[in-house]
């Protein structure tokens, strides 16, 4: 009978009823478990929602207050699966109520949800978390029966995974018949996923994977030059080229432009107004400091098909289906294969339509990138996406949260996280800590009331102070901004945020880029820089924070692979024959090195004496390795080293000659004294540094602020480095700062990954060479700006041979 | 480094002090005791951490050149609080013989009231044997050299291979003498001397000339 009330709503709906979505019920049906992996635009989300509704037909009662969760990673995409979900219910005559909660949610609109809870909440990890920290939050999901999880692919590998496996082990206590459902768009590690999602309950025992069968068909084009152009042989924004999009984008009804950075987005947008006039007003930019008003604007205007083209960062890589885009155009190589496609993905969102993407490379070098990638496409090779563990921050916070509502009782707590993948192996003498943490601020901070945030009342763990409560509603969460000013028109509107450092930097009556639009800036009130249109053509853009990602090993591979055809004359796709002349050049220069030779070159110029190595390993793990080399060089003699790296390969450049050839003779590649080598040669202290600013965030040691309430960041911004100095100091076995030099070695440095590529590189054969000058695969290199230093000479010899910048 | 300005000869310390022979007198400037109080106040504490290891520190340059009177050029207190407060002063009243005189600086005017109960002279600016002393730099007459803090100078060195290096130094030009930051916790105001000045960095245990 259920069954033919979902034929009839696929019908009622004029859609065909995909084989996965018959599976999807049956298998809801029969009360299993399940992770739905399924790429976007398949119909996923009614493949669950229909069923679900259908089975609430049965089984809701007064009793129960919020029947399903769905957890949406992106607020912009709950407002869709409301509206499904509204047309659902309301099909088969249930007048459900179907909310979303997230940060845009109002005051008012939350205090009737927690009032007459919804039977379909569609909500954010974070949100969920906060209503957790309300007291009323075991009722109303005391009778859950649904949980479920979009987009996991997206939550799976950050912290935000975290807070959803953490919720899911409290919920499985309140409401033991829950089921727990997962969407996945493909993954490397698709079991790990699971293991993490379903955690190590009867939900792990009892679960089924349900795959479309369907994949979506890509068609991937590079944006090459004529013969008689060249590509440049260095730089990052690609604007030389932009030229060549044009004809493209007149090609297509809507295109997305798709950058690496924010900055590079506002440089696109502003070269296209320049040279494609006849846009105008059907070109949008779209990234994340953007106005939240101004984004919406551009979404929606893109989903009714009134925009030609959209300058965009990976803000627009999720979200709603835009169903007019049908072309893509990636400018700068996307570093994975897993982002590529997704962002393919955005063009030809139906069922059986094509998605056409366009490669555009910043460099000639990248070319090389965009045939690998189709490569690895045709080979369905994606990356995998490693889950956290071990996260105690996000374990204090959450702590904390559970004292601000009913309160927790230690024991229980534990068992309950011990079967998340997370926690999994916390210790009792850890847990402990973090108790003692959140009750006296630990060893270094008992002297200060304000770290004594919870209380012990009959063994159960409770905060009771209102301040403390509030205060830790408003930070929980982990995502860490960084401090960033709102630019406010002069006349009244805000154009988005800035990062308070760019803002320092100006003077009044200078101006800037920044919406795509000319600003002048006139002055900075509280947390606000006031601005006005200017119509001046030159001005500054500004650049955000925020990590670039490397070079996947998966795509390293596929580089070294390339390389190979290359060196045997084979240039089979349209990408090498046109990077043919850069190749050529290089092997003159140097050398082509096949995937078992490791190419390394070394050269005198008149800036010093050079030596470029190209694993093709990813910017992460050129780092440590060039600063391996440099530190085990440096132990033989004096010696001062400045190391530059990119994607393929990194560069150690000397004022004096560099002993490449005992390197190779002393075999400074291996791996033997690889953890105690790494940690004195580069600066773990300060990579650990910089993850404990967020560490320190989230656990609540540092306090980001009353909303409205500005704090001048200048000011506070060494709060958690001071904090990470206290404790290096006083409180070594600090848990958190343990955490933050774990989280350097796995997440930042990829020690993993890194252990891997030495022993590769043991079993390759070196091929060196002394080029007279620099090769086109070392100069995007050799322009790096962002140097690491590492030094074996006296401070005193150093200075000797440095000279004093005089005023002119 | 004993180095002589205006006919006094003054050692330079790499503590980032400096020593009036003569005298027998430490001069110091921006010693910004209470910084990270300072941010304790504002939400988020701190253990007197860089204030402990200023103090000490201090204290040992006190213990080791016995000096009669400690002279400092203003933003002695980074801003008023009451524990580090009671921490100076527990120093000062360790070394009852030393006098101790303050040039007042723009931090130390939130604290002016708590300055008033120390044991310690206060004062706008000093002038003495043709030195003028103060916190911030300040224009004099042509047979007067102006000892100043407030800066924070650090220098900036280049060389070939994309070498380079920022430290906090002593400054003195042909009518100034910047002092460096004695806090630890201060920045660098990086500073582009004339040809003429001579620029004193603290390297390891000594202080050389460049």
């Amino acid at each position: 009978m259920l069954r033919k009330q979902l034929e009839e709503y696929y019908t009622a709906k004029d859609w065909k009823s995909a084989p996965f979505q018959k599976r999807v019920f049956k298998a809801i049906n029969e009360g299993k478990n399940g992770l739905l992996n399924v790429p976007t635009g398949f119909g996923k989300t009614n493949a669950l929602l229909v069923p679900i509704v259908l089975d609430g037909l049965k089984k809701y009662d007064k009793k129960t207050k919020t029947f399903a969760i769905w957890i949406s990673p992106l607020r912009a995409l709950s407002k869709e699966i409301e509206s499904s979900a509204q047309e659902v219910s309301e099909y088969y005559n249930l007048h459900w109520q179907v909310a979303s909660r997230n940060g845009d949610t109002s005051p008012s609109e939350r205090q009737k949800q927690n009032r007459k809870p919804p039977q379909i909440l569609v909500t954010t990890p974070e949100s969920l978390h906060l209503m957790m920290a309300q007291k009323k939050y075991k009722e109303v999901f005391a009778n859950l029966a649904y949980f479920v999880v979009d987009e996991w692919h997206e939550l799976v590998g950050s912290k935000r995974g975290v807070l959803v496996e953490l919720a899911l082990s409290r919920l499985k206590n309140i409401s033991p018949k829950m089921k727990i459902w997962g969407i996945s768009a493909t993954i490397g590690n698709l079991e790990q996923a699971e293991e993490v999602l379903f955690g190590y309950t009867s939900h792990a025992d009892d679960y089924v994977r349900i795959n479309s069968n369907k994949t979506k068909k890509i068609k991937i084009r590079s944006i090459l030059p004529k013969e008689t152009e060249e590509y440049p042989w260095a730089g990052h924004l690609g604007i030389k080229m932009a030229h060549k999009v044009v004809p493209v984008i007149k090609k297509y009804g809507s295109t997305l432009l798709f950058t690496n950075t924010r900055n590079q987005a506002e440089f696109w947008y502003q070269t296209l107004m320049d040279i494609a006039p006849q846009f105008a007003g059907q070109m949008a930019l779209h990234h994340s400091s953007i106005n939240r008003e101004t984004r919406d604007w551009v979404e929606n205007a893109l989903h009714e098909g009134r925009l030609k083209v959209v300058v965009c960062t990976a803000s627009l890589d999720l979200g709603v289906d835009f169903r007019p885009v049908d072309c893509v155009i990636q400018v700068g190589g996307p570093k994975g294969v897993a982002r590529f496609l997704q962002r393919a993905g955005r063009s030809g969102h139906r069922p059986d339509e094509v998605s056409e993407i366009y490669f555009m490379p910043t460099h000639s070098i990248e070319l090389l990138e965009a045939s690998a990638l189709r490569e690895a496409v045709k080979q369905g090779n994606i990356e995998s996406r490693q889950p956290y563990v071990r996260s105690f921050d996000v374990l204090a916070q959450y702590m904390v949260t559970l004292a601000v509502s009913q309160g927790f009782r230690p024991d229980i707590l534990l068992s309950e996280i011990r079967a998340t993948h997370c926690f999994a192996s916390i210790s009792d003498e850890e847990f402990n800590w973090l108790l003692t943490y959140i009750t006296k601020g630990g060893e270094a901070l008992k002297a200060y009331d304000e770290f004594q945030r919870v209380e012990i009342e009959d063994g159960t763990y409770k905060v009771t102070s209102r301040r403390i409560a509030m205060r830790h509603r408003l930070s929980i969460g982990t995502i860490v901004g960084n401090s960033a000013l709102r630019v406010k028109l002069m006349r009244g509107g805000f154009v988005g945020t800035i990062e308070e450092y760019f803002i320092t930097k100006l003077k009044e009556g200078d101006n800037f880029w920044f919406a795509g639009r000319n600003l002048e800036f006139l002055q900075v009130k509280g947390n606000t820089a006031l601005v006005k249109p200017s119509k001046k053509k030159n001005g500054k853009v500004p650049a955000w924070g925020g990590g670039r990602m490397p070079l996947s090993s998966m795509l390293g591979a596929g580089l070294r692979e390339q390389l190979t055809y290359v060196e045997k004359e084979d240039y089979y796709s349209p990408e090498l024959k046109s990077l043919r002349p850069t190749l050529d050049r290089q092997r003159e220069l140097s050398a082509i090195p096949t995937k078992d030779q490791l190419l390394i070159e070394s050269f005198e110029t008149k800036e010093g004496y050079h030596m470029v190595v190209y694993p093709f390993e990813g910017r992460f793990v050129h780092e440590a390795l060039g600063s391996l080399l440099a530190y085990r060089m440096s132990l033989s003699l004096p010696i001062s080293f400045s190391i530059a790296i990119n994607d393929y390969g990194f560069e150690l450049l000397s004022d004096q000659p560099i002993p490449v050839q005992e390197a190779l003779d002393n075999d400074f590649f291996s791996t033997t004294d690889l953890s105690s080598d790494l940690s004195k040669s580069i600066n773990a202290t300060e990579m650990a540094r910089k993850q404990f600013r967020d560490i320190a965030t989230i656990c609540g040691l540092v306090f980001t602020g009353y909303p409205g309430k500005y704090k001048e960041e200048r000011h506070l911004k060494a709060n958690s480095q001071l904090f990470f100095n206290v404790f290096r100091e006083y409180d070594p076995n600090n848990l958190f700062l343990k955490q933050a030099y774990e989280e350097a070695y796995y997440h930042q440095l990829e020690e993993t990954r890194l252990r891997e590529v030495l022993n590769r590189i043991q079993q390759m054969n070196i091929l060196l060479t002394h080029p007279e000058k620099a090769t086109p695969f070392a100069f995007p290199i050799m322009i790096d700006r962002l140097r690491t230093k590492l030094t074996s000479e006296k401070l005193e010899d150093r200075i000797k041979k440095l000279q004093i910048q005089f005023s002119k | 480094m004993k180095i002589t300005v205006a006919h006094q000869d003054f050692i330079l310390d790499h503590r980032k002090v400096m020593y009036h022979v003569a005298r027998e007198e430490i001069i110091v400037a921006d010693l910004h005791v209470g910084k990270s109080a300072h941010f304790r106040k504002a939400g988020i504490s701190l253990p007197g951490y860089s204030f402990v290891s200023d103090i000490l520190r201090f204290q040992q340059i006190l213990q080791e050149y016995q000096p009669k009177s400690v002279l400092i050029l203003g933003d002695l207190f980074h801003s008023y609080e009451n524990e580090e407060f009671e921490k100076w002063n527990a120093l000062m009243e360790s070394f009852p013989d030393i006098i101790f005189r303050l040039i007042i600086g723009n931090h130390d005017i939130w604290s002016i009231k708590e300055i008033g109960s120390l044991q310690l002279e206060a004062k706008t600016s000093l002038l003495e044997n043709k030195i003028f002393y103060s916190h911030e730099p300040s224009e004099q007459a042509d047979d007067t050299i102006n000892f100043c803090g407030h800066i924070h100078p650090g220098i900036r060195l280049r060389g070939s291979a994309k070498q380079g290096l920022s430290l906090g130094c002593f400054w003195l030009s042909k009518k100034q003498f910047v002092l460096p930051a004695f806090s630890e916790l201060t920045g660098l105001g990086i500073v582009k001397p004339k040809r003429g000045d001579r620029i004193f960095v603290p390297v390891e245990e000594k202080v050389i000339e460049l």
